[in-house]
């Protein structure tokens, strides 16, 4: 494959993701935010190429997203709702960014994980080739994709 | 006659969104079960009838791709129709899992019609 432009491909896999799947949108794009209350899930694909892909954001927006997945009031959300809409948002990123990096071979996906907090620390081996924040309606979405030189 | 449907994922937020979305076909849905792997749905599929399973690829322990193999290996189990629900949309993977013995493929984000009209197709459910 020639250049990837992985920006294009983080964007739209993460309007396609929201739009089908979670009747929101991003509103634009926003700043990394640093705020310390925040959900971060991150998976690892394993294909040609290989890498890892997470997603944070704030827990009021994870609340959001997880009421307007599931169809339901964010009051009557259990305590662990948010948490795997966060990693099912990061698997569903991965696989519709993956499907595009490699559209003819199959890849395997791990099973997402949250994460404990600070979660932008930086991995020294293997920087981002895209992150990327979106603003949607009561918060910030930040996508980070890192993809493995080839052995 | 009412349907018995199991749902197959490692998410129970995605088997809850499938479940609400199975809700919105003209189904008449008798029992919805659920299980988090292909070995939970194969203990699952020997103890009660179901009429149709939806399952996911990615899941530890017995992933669908061994689920698909092992229904085709049963004489009844081969008889339920199985949708596969993944976010692998590579052409290479649904060829396989179709001729490993699915009989639709649903690829992860779709819209709430996308996988009612497959189920609806692989039932033969007329639409209202
Ligand atoms: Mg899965």
């Amino acid at each position: 494959m020639s250049e990837t432009n992985y920006d294009e491909l983080v964007s739209g896999a993460v309007e396609a993701v929201l739009e089908t799947m979670f009747f929101s949108s991003p509103l634009g794009p926003a700043e990394v935010e640093s705020s310390a209350s925040v959900m971060q899930a991150r998976l690892a694909f394993h294909g040609r190429p290989s890498g890892t892909l997470s997603v944070c954001l704030s827990e009021p927006s994870a609340r959001l997203l997880a009421a307007g997945f599931l169809g339901e009031d964010v009051e009557s959300l259990t305590d662990s709702q948010p948490g795997e809409v966060v990693c099912e948002l990061a698997n569903m990123l991965c696989g519709a960014l993956v499907s595009k990096l490699e559209s003819n071979k199959s890849f395997e996906l791990t099973s997402p994980e949250l994460l404990p907090q600070n979660p932008l620390a930086t991995d020294p081996e293997t920087p981002p080739v895209a992150r990327q924040s979106y603003e949607l309606e009561n918060g910030i979405l930040t996508v980070t994709l890192r993809v493995k030189a080839d052995a | 006659m009412a349907l018995n449907i199991l749902i197959v994922d490692d998410s129970p937020v995605m088997r809850a969104f499938i479940r609400k979305t199975v809700g919105l076909t003209g189904l008449d849905v008798g029992e919805y079960c659920e299980a988090q792997d292909g070995e939970h749905a194969l203990k699952l599929l020997r103890e009660r009838w179901m009429d149709l399973v939806l399952t996911d690829i990615n899941m530890p322990n017995m992933n669908g791709e061994e689920l698909v193999r092992q229904l085709e290996s049963d004489e009844l189990l081969r008889t339920i129709p199985v949708i596969v629900v993944s976010t692998d949309s590579s052409e290479s993977r649904v060829q396989q899992m179709l001729a490993l013995g699915a009989k639709g493929y649903v690829t992860k984000p779709f819209l709430p019609e996308a996988l009612r009209d497959e189920v609806e197709k692989i039932l033969g459910v007329p639409h209202e």
